[in-house]
């Protein structure tokens, strides 16, 4: 208590500091006064009496000092008094601190910025409320591969689990929106009536789904998002109960969804109920497309949960062969969602660090020369009897607040830069949007801001209070001879170039895999090449009753419309050849299925028949793409649904499949035949349709470019669409593709004025937007690095003229004695190039610890590439040495007499 | 002046709380010279060192103090026993004495 009390009394003595002070002056006049009365009372002159008075009091200096220790905190007082030291230490020299603070600035902004991102993608809790309990449900095939989940058997685990609070289905479609306005395809999620409560996300007006939107027939409603409800709707609340439609059927809008909605980056414009007509074949062991995110009970974990799940997955199996050989996996949404992208953003999170050490390392060097032009200053200050102790802090203190000012503009930087981040496609960063500054990337930047002042203010200090106050005041007008000052200077620059070297290997290895992308030869030519989505919608275009008989002709008129629109857009002029496939070069391989190879013997299940990847085309597609063709014939218009059913296959196919033999003229099927299908899942009358190799294709990169093609077994549109109503057009232009797109437009609607067309882009776009990650992250590597090799060039540059000027007078000597520019030259470079040969071997080993943890993001070459090691050693050595050769030859060029003149 | 001594450690904030309670209100001169009388100038006070004493005691609440006018019409700081101060001084009397008591024991001649 009473302690408390002396605490709080002090810490007020801090603030009426003056009126203390002359209180206590005044009292001490007075006791001196008395007691020089006294004295002179017992027969003293004045002037002993004071004399003796004074020595009675002790020294007036030291007392009012205890006094004054005593009535405030001087630790407090300290800290006051170095920061106003600081402060007028910056005032005092705006060139050495303007330098100080833009180097912090960036240095720490970087390191704010990447930390923000991170902070969002893989710290911060998804955007619902108790994320940590959503979990991504997925069905995995035996080898971990994700898969998508059947509707009946969604139905099954959201019935019977006991893990789970709510398990919800999703999936996502492009959706027609017609009426009075302009057609417009827009993204619809489809998702089980419980997905928004198991997101706990209610919508911002009107309702959320029941479980009686599920029922067929009450089906058509939809929940509009924020965003698509103002632009189309221009907010109106009124829409509320109102229909619109879709897909050429009313729906009526029951809600709006809360601003900023977003779903692990669909970018979905409304949602709708998930349902399916009785007999529906997508509501079948089929149709493999759903995913599932589900909410953990309380008490259950992802692996319970799992256990729980795969429980019912093997009850299911058991009932329905086709499918063994999966399971259920359950993890975190939010690791599933920043999975592809954390190795990254931790690369990138360590480069900006190293950038930041090295930026730190520079300005270490900088106080140390500054420090070295204030030893006689300090010295002179320790003779006087001030406390090294005292000092040391004093100086720690200048540079701490000079980074926590730095760091202050950081903020501001990174303030601005994270308002840009917003603008990233969702494919190169996911939840960009989120990205922001928060208490989290506060604190981040206060600590580093701190930790750097400390860092490149440590060596200097330490170093400056580290002189006999004899010696520095001694060597007079001599500044020259720090031997261990230079050392220092030396271990620093040493130390970025060494970690200049790591960042600029691991770019160089970035670029170079970015460059292997590059080369990949994705099987096609892009160059004049416009592609566009065009969907029908099935209510017109297909005949359902047919379809559920798996009759081709249920297809017969979406065939003749994809037919017209080739013919169509082949008689524009400027078009040289045009085509139409179900799934581009370069999206995913987005429609897998298995094939029966008749000329082997059939296999037990279905999952042991080869995997393939399955695209229709129509048109002119080979030729539109450039997709070469080595053996047989491309499709003509004469293989109708009524001729002969064909097939053509890729090169790795028939590398797989018969041993590169020419397969043209063998027999397969897409379809598995009915002996391998679960009885009642398919009409008695079921066949497959037997497919005739006609022909074999290039390999086409269809997943990504950084993966080896799958088989591919293209069919006809009018023999294998198979309810297919999306396909992509495929035109091969003499001139500018874009500017054929108004042309194109008016083409389709003369078809059909009610199908938009969407999604319009050149091939070459889509190439390059496919590794616009991989470009992103070497990018922004490269960026670090470079600025790496500059800062650490600027240290070398730094050291190397501090020490050439340091020794001018012996320079001078030296040539005065006849030694020619070359020996002077080689004198001075032998410090630089030991501080680069140490930097580079420290780094090489470093680097070779380090780039593995680059092996996931890099293509086509190994962690360790000699080629990149010892290419950009060579430059950075180059560099350095350049760096160092420029302030070393210019104290060669000084004349003699000046230099032996200087100071 | 031989024979005299400096003030033990810890002691003098307990002089000046119990000069305070026999004197009353009083200025630091005054107390430092009340101090050395009482003493019957046994100890010489560095008077520079009563002042930080002086502020600790108030600081702890055991006194207060106040301008006034002092006996030669000047004005002076002077200093006035707090209740907390008087508790203060009676428990550390007992202390003190407990103490002494003790160690009279160890210093008597010992009879053996």
């Amino acid at each position: 208590m009473r302690r408390l009390r002396v605490l709080a009394m002090r810490v007020l003595g801090l603030f009426d500091r003056d009126r203390g002070e002359r209180e206590f002056a005044e009292e001490l006049a007075g006791h001196l006064e008395m007691h020089v009365e006294d004295n002179m009372r017992a027969g003293m002159t004045y002037e002993e009496a004071r004399r003796a008075a004074l020595i009675r009091l002790g020294g007036i200096e030291q007392t009012r000092e205890i006094y004054r220790d005593r009535r405030r905190l001087p630790l407090a007082d300290m800290l006051v008094q170095d920061v106003r030291f600081g402060l007028r230490m910056m005032r005092r020299s705006p060139g050495f601190t303007s330098v100080v603070l833009l180097v912090v600035a960036l240095g720490v902004g970087a390191n704010t910025v990447m930390f923000s991102v991170v902070n969002t993608l893989l710290l911060r809790p998804l955007p619902y409320p108790h994320a940590s309990e959503l979990q991504l449900v997925q069905t995995v095939s035996e080898d971990g591969r994700a898969a998508a989940t059947a509707p009946p058997d969604f139905y099954e685990y959201r019935a019977r689990n006991h893990s789970l609070q709510s398990l919800a289905s999703f999936y996502s479609r492009p959706f027609d929106l017609t009426g009075a306005e302009e057609p417009e395809r827009i993204r619809v999620l489809i998702v089980s009536s419980e997905f928004l409560g198991t997101l706990r996300v209610p919508p911002a007006i009107g309702r959320e789904l029941g479980p009686a939107d599920e029922r067929w027939g009450d089906h058509r409603v939809v929940l509009l998002t924020d965003a698509f409800w103002r632009r189309r709707f221009g907010a109106d609340r009124a829409i509320l109960g109102r229909p619109i439609t879709l897909n050429a059927e009313p729906y009526t809008v029951v809600g709006v969804l809360p601003r900023g909605f977003s779903f692990v980056g669909l970018e979905a414009q409304a949602l709708v109920p998930m349902s399916f007509a009785p007999g529906d074949n997508l509501n079948s062991h089929n149709n493999y497309f759903l995913a599932m995110v589900g909410r953990l009970r309380s008490g259950a974990t992802a692996a319970t949960a799992k256990v729980d799940l795969n429980r019912i997955s093997a009850a299911i199996i058991a009932e329905h062969p086709e499918n063994r050989g999966t399971q259920i996996d359950v993890r975190s949404l939010q690791a599933a969602v920043v999975e592809g992208v954390k190795p990254a953003l931790l690369v990138l999170l360590g480069a900006v660090g190293f950038v930041l050490l090295i930026a730190c390392a520079n300005l270490a060097n900088l106080l140390l020369s500054r420090a070295a032009a204030r030893r006689r200053e300090i010295a002179l200050r320790i003779a006087i009897g001030a406390n090294r102790r005292r000092i040391l802090g004093q100086l720690l203190a200048e540079s701490v607040l000079l980074a926590v000012c730095g760091g202050a503009l950081a903020l501001g930087l990174a303030w601005m830069s994270v308002g840009a981040l917003g603008s990233f496609p969702q494919a190169m960063l996911p939840r960009t949007e989120d990205v922001r500054i928060d208490g989290a990337v506060l604190a981040y930047t206060a600590l580093v801001a701190v930790l750097t002042g400390v860092l490149f203010g440590l060596v200097p200090a330490w170093r400056s209070v580290d002189v006999e106050p004899g010696d520095a005041l001694k060597e007079g007008a001599r500044t020259g001879g720090d031997p261990r000052g230079n050392r220092a200077r030396a271990t620093l620059v040493a130390g970025e170039i060494a970690l200049a070297l790591v960042l600029l290997i691991g770019a160089g290895l970035m670029m170079k895999s970015l460059q292997a992308l590059a080369r990949v030869d994705a099987g096609f030519d892009a160059r004049r090449v416009l592609t566009a989505q065009l969907s029908v919608p099935r209510k017109k275009y297909v005949d359902e009753a047919l379809e559920r008989r798996f009759r081709p002709e249920a297809y017969a008129r979406s065939a003749r419309f994809f037919g017209d629109v080739v013919e169509q857009v082949r008689s524009m002029p400027g078009v040289a050849a045009v085509g139409a496939v179900s799934g581009l070069p370069l999206m995913g391989d987005v429609w897998g299925k298995n094939a029966t190879l008749y000329d082997r013997p059939l296999p037990s299940t279905v999952t042991e028949l080869p995997p393939i990847q399955y695209r229709v085309v129509a048109g002119d597609y080979f030729r539109a793409l450039g997709i070469p063709l080595l053996s047989g014939r491309a499709f003509t218009p004469a293989d109708t649904e009524g001729g002969a059913k064909v097939a053509l296959v890729s090169r790795e196919m028939a590398r797989r499949y018969w041993n590169r033999a020419d397969p043209v003229g063998q027999v397969i099927s897409v379809n598995p035949p009915i002996q391998l299908v679960p009885r009642g899942s398919v009409p008695p009358d079921y066949k497959p349709d037997r497919l005739t190799i006609i022909g074999v294709a290039g390999d086409v990169h269809y997943a990504a470019l950084s993966t080896t093609p799958s088989p591919v077994v293209y069919a006809p549109f009018a023999q294998g669409s198979e309810g297919t109503t999306t396909m992509f057009l495929v035109v091969r232009t003499e001139a500018d593709p874009l500017a054929m797109v108004p042309a194109l437009r008016e083409r389709i609607r003369q078809v059909d004025p009610d199908i938009p067309l969407s999604n319009v882009q050149t091939m070459e776009s889509r190439v390059s937007a496919s590794v616009a990650q991989p470009r992103l992250q070497a990018v922004v590597l490269g960026t670090f690095a470079g600025l790496a090799l500059l800062l650490a060039a600027v240290g070398i540059y730094g050291v190397m003229s501090y020490a050439a000027r340091q020794r001018t007078r012996e320079i001078g000597i030296r040539m005065a004695l006849g030694a020619g520019s070359r020996a002077i030259l080689t004198l001075l470079l032998g410090k630089g190039i030991a501080m680069v040969a140490v930097g580079v071997a420290a780094g090489l080993l470093g680097a070779v610890a380090l780039t593995r943890t680059l092996r996931t993001l890099l293509y086509g070459v190994s962690a360790t590439d000699p080629l990149v090691f010892a290419g950009i050693t060579v430059v950075l050595a180059a560099v350095a040495l350049l760096a160092a050769l420029l302030p070393a030859r210019r104290a060669t060029k000084l004349p003699p007499v000046l230099a032996l003149r200087e100071e | 002046m031989a024979g005299q001594q400096g003030v033990p450690q810890g002691t003098l904030a307990l002089m000046v709380l119990k000069t305070l309670e026999a004197m009353g209100p009083l200025h630091g001169y005054g107390i430092a010279r009340r101090i050395e009388q009482t003493s019957g100038e046994l100890l010489s006070i560095n008077y520079g060192t009563l002042y930080p004493a002086l502020l600790k005691l108030e600081q702890e609440g055991a006194i207060t103090s106040g301008w006034g006018v002092s006996e030669h019409n000047r004005r002076a700081k002077y200093y006035r026993l707090t209740r907390a101060g008087r508790r203060q001084a009676g428990q550390e009397t007992r202390e003190w004495q407990q103490t002494a008591s003790i160690l009279a024991r160890f210093l008597a001649p010992s009879r053996s």
